[in-house]
């Protein structure tokens, strides 16, 4: 299984569940990412910093590697 | 005094709106986490009317269940003796309406107050008057819809007061305005250390499961009734979008970061000089424009070389403290910062930090007592240990001066590759390595 952590720059992505302990799934909740929606990789760090995606085409998150380790996704392809 | 109640999302413009109501000149930033203790202040518009109202503005919160000091002083307010507070001002941020939404579903079950609902950020005016009525039949609340960039304070102002009254009226008869069920807060185990100040009566105790379950369902409400009523534009963000592949690329990104702090410190030389030769020239004249009118004894010597040239020699310094806030600021309501904080985030992570404490950082520069405050919004605690300690490390303002002198004796003016100058570039790596 992939995890969001595993894609490129502009890949558009639907997250299917989170992994891990429950803390994780908790802020992603309470921030609005649920399973279902949809999210497009807009930048990675170098040196395996955060990585920056547009939840459902409107909203930005930063979300840190090992959190982004944790959103289990399923590709959809590039953006056109 | 009555007292209304500021909650909402982090950076979903609580503390703009406290400053509109109160005239008050509380820190404001497009930045998350910049409110991290509640502040308590009047309305202006207390001397024409009858009722008084003071208003309260907490730290920003994504859910109720506390995950850091700041958003535990918020969540305490809002379930601990609600009798105290009249009203609870929710301010929806437009941008993120879905979650913020689900914010409001929630404290709407458990907060024993009366709730009136603010949507700000409708800067483009996309939520019309129609979406407004439909939202507050929905929810049964009163809502307000504000852009907090164009609008006055006047309009929101008659709205609380309105609703207070009409809430006051419909008491006196022997009826609520909102009769709903009040549930106690769930919160997991693990928040409880957040929620030290108030007694476990208040909340009940959940498995994290629950709780989860439980914002799940807010969630999901609030997603089937925004799109039931309501699609947000999306147009205004193709611009960020763009900027934001540019200055967060892997490699650009950092050369941006470091060309626009070697911009502030450059700017701090290079545009305070002829001010500062202008202040001490003037401060010299001055004297000299003074002198003959006094006694030739200890007072002129008072005068002249210790008032006059004392006060001139602190005066000379405040261009540059000048510009160096004046950039700052530029900086944090530029929004970024929080791209600054996704940049820097790793390489902090490398000495035990968070990228948060950018924000905490950058503040220090200007002093160091706010900085320590502002660690508070650093969840995790060793992270949060870290950033205090090192906080007093950054040369803040009041060492400027000192840091001018010691460069301007020492390093002598002399262009590195043709463009740098020396003095600016010892200035920025005092600045720089003291960051690190």
């Amino acid at each position: 299984m992939s995890t969001l952590a595993d894609f490129k720059v502009g890949d558009v992505l639907e997250v299917i569940q989170f992994e891990g302990e429950s803390q994780y799934e908790f802020k992603f909740i309470s921030l609005g990412i649920l399973p279902g929606d949809k999210l497009e990789i807009q930048s990675k760090s170098v040196l395996g910093g955060p990585i920056s995606v547009k939840h459902e085409g409107a909203i930005f998150f930063a979300l840190r590697l090992d959190y982004a380790k944790k959103i289990i996704v399923k590709n959809l392809g590039k953006n056109s | 005094m009555r007292t209304t109640l500021l909650v909402g999302f982090p950076n979903s413009g609580k503390s703009t709106i406290f400053n509109m109501l109160t005239g008050q000149l509380r820190k404001v930033s497009n930045y998350s986490g910049v409110t991290v203790d509640s502040a308590k202040a009047e309305y202006l518009s207390n001397s024409i009317n009858d009722i008084k109202l003071s208003v309260v503005d907490l730290p920003g919160i994504y859910s109720l269940v506390p995950t850091s000091l700041d958003e535990g002083v918020t969540t305490a307010a809002l379930i601990k003796e609600t009798s105290k507070f009249d009203t609870i001002i929710l301010v929806i941020d437009l941008d993120r309406f879905e979650a913020s939404l689900s914010l409001l579903l929630a404290i709407k079950e458990v907060a024993n107050t009366k709730i009136i609902a603010i949507i700000n950020k409708n800067d483009h005016l996309h939520f019309s008057p129609e979406h407004t009525k439909k939202l507050s039949t929905y929810l049964g609340l009163p809502v307000f819809t504000m852009s907090a960039l164009n609008d006055d304070e006047k309009s929101l102002d008659y709205f609380i007061r309105q609703n207070i009254e009409s809430n006051d009226e419909l008491s006196a008869k022997g009826k609520a305005f909102d009769l709903r069920t009040i549930k106690k807060l769930k919160i997991s185990e693990g928040s409880q250390v957040f929620l030290k100040n108030i007694s476990p009566d208040n909340y009940i105790i959940a498995t994290e499961k629950e709780i989860i379950d439980e914002i799940k369902t807010h969630q999901a409400a609030a997603r089937s009734t925004i799109q039931s009523m309501y699609k947000h534009s999306q147009a205004k963000t193709n611009f960020t979008q763009k900027l934001d592949s540019l200055i967060l690329h892997k490699f650009w990104g950092s050369v941006i970061f470091i060309l626009i702090f070697y911009f502030i410190f450059n700017s701090i030389y290079a545009w305070a000089g002829p001010l500062m030769d202008f202040s001490e020239t003037l401060f010299v004249r001055l004297g000299e424009f003074i002198s003959p009118y006094l006694p030739d004894n200890f007072i002129r010597s008072l005068v002249i070389d210790g008032v006059i040239s004392g006060v001139g020699g602190v005066i000379i310094f405040l261009p540059q403290i000048m510009i160096l806030f004046f950039l700052l600021s530029v900086l944090e309501q530029s929004g970024y910062i929080s791209r600054a904080a996704v940049l820097t985030d790793k390489v902090m992570s490398v000495f035990g930090l968070n990228g948060k404490a950018f924000l905490p950082y950058m503040s220090g520069f200007a002093c160091s007592i706010p900085a320590i405050m502002a660690a508070r919004s650093i969840p995790n605690q060793k992270e949060r240990a870290a950033t205090i300690m090192t906080i007093p490390m950054i040369t803040c303002s009041a060492r400027l001066p000192v840091y001018v002198l010691l460069i301007g004796t020492f390093i002598p003016s002399v262009k590195i590759w043709g463009f740098l100058n020396s003095q600016a570039l010892a200035f920025f790596f005092l600045y720089f390595l003291g960051r690190l």
